[in-house]
């Protein structure tokens, strides 16, 4: 299993992007998505996802939006308009992470 | 696998067992915790009790019991409500102490500049302000007791309600020495701070009413 500690920076990130790309979710689907995604590597416990979901709702970037589901309410998260463009900005930002760390375990060697 | 109601009512009891009553969040643990068990009971073929054993020691944490010293120690409730409130609170503590400095400071510039009658105008100004502030929360917490139910913007709207009443109404200027403008016919830039942040800090609890209110909208469906 991989080092949890390693994604917990990228958590908001992660929620923003998969939010992005299947429009509204609810908790716990985020978490059985991410368990599928990396297949089993990154479980996000309770106690992580809670409290990242209601400070990126505090912070403007996520709606919620409550429907009936069987026999009990259910509460959807989707981005609001600042949300997105956020995405868009936290995504590059992540991106630009992954290519400085792989710069730093990966070396290129060249002979000049 | 779909839950039974009273499977679903047996999750709702334990959730009361462990005061978490605040609708905004209680909501979505009953969903979390009933996804959960419904997902192990199909998928380990476990029946609701052994599932709903495994699923309550996940949840051990963040519904225990907790305060924290920015809410004020006496408040105690379940640790994913509290967390919730503290991370609000730190914000806005932080907006309405910066906008307090900047206000002082502007005051502090002004010193020679403003007159006393002035002063005594603003004096005036800010105790009426208070006394309708005081007046608007009164009507605030009708509404939101009316509504018949906790939310996290509930609870940290009556935990301030009642600090903020006893500054709209005991530290009032109109009858309080050291809450006035003026000390010794100078400026009090101490009670300008107090003033600036306690001002500041009001349109929070316009906040916490519209979001609780919203609540209310989004559940009564």
């Amino acid at each position: 299993m991989a080092n949890s500690k390693l994604y917990k920076g990228s958590l908001s990130t992660i929620i923003l992007k998969l939010l992005d790309e299947e429009g509204k979710m609810y908790g716990y689907e985020i978490t059985q998505k991410v368990k599928a995604i990396t297949k089993g590597d990154l479980k996000i416990t309770e106690g992580a996802l809670y409290p990242a979901l209601h400070k990126l709702e505090a912070e403007g970037l996520l709606d919620v939006e409550v429907a009936k589901v069987d026999n009990r309410l259910r509460k959807y998260y989707k981005l609001t308009e600042q949300g997105e463009k956020e995405t868009v900005n936290r995504l590059a930002e992540l991106e630009e992470f992954i290519r400085s760390m792989q710069q730093l375990v990966k070396p290129k060697w060249s002979i000049q | 696998m779909e839950l039974t109601h009273d499977e679903i009512k047996a999750i709702e009891r334990y959730l009361d067992s462990k005061n978490l009553t605040h609708v905004d969040l209680r909501v979505e643990v009953v969903d979390h915790i009933s996804e959960s068990i419904g997902e192990a009971m199909q998928s380990q073929k476990v029946d609701f009790d052994t599932a709903f054993q495994n699923e309550i020691s996940k949840w051990h944490t963040d519904l225990g019991e907790y305060s924290s010293y920015w809410l004020g120690l006496l408040w105690v409730g379940p640790r994913i409500v509290i967390n919730k409130c503290v991370k609000r609170v730190k914000v806005i503590y932080l907006k309405t102490v910066l906008f307090a400095f900047a206000i002082t400071g502007l005051f502090f510039l002004a010193t020679d500049v403003i007159a006393i009658e002035a002063l005594r105008a603003l004096e005036v100004f800010v105790g009426s302000l208070y006394l309708l502030l005081f007046a608007v929360l009164l009507f605030f917490k009708y509404r939101i007791k009316g509504t018949g139910f906790q939310t996290s913007f509930s609870f940290l709207f009556n935990i301030n309600a009642i600090a903020f009443s006893f500054m709209f109404v005991l530290y009032n200027p109109f009858w309080t020495v050291f809450m006035s403008l003026l000390q010794d016919s100078a400026l009090n830039l101490v009670s300008v701070w107090m003033h600036a942040f306690t001002l500041a800090f009001s349109f929070f609890f316009l906040e916490f009413y519209n979001s609780h209110m919203a609540t209310n909208k989004q559940v009564l469906i």
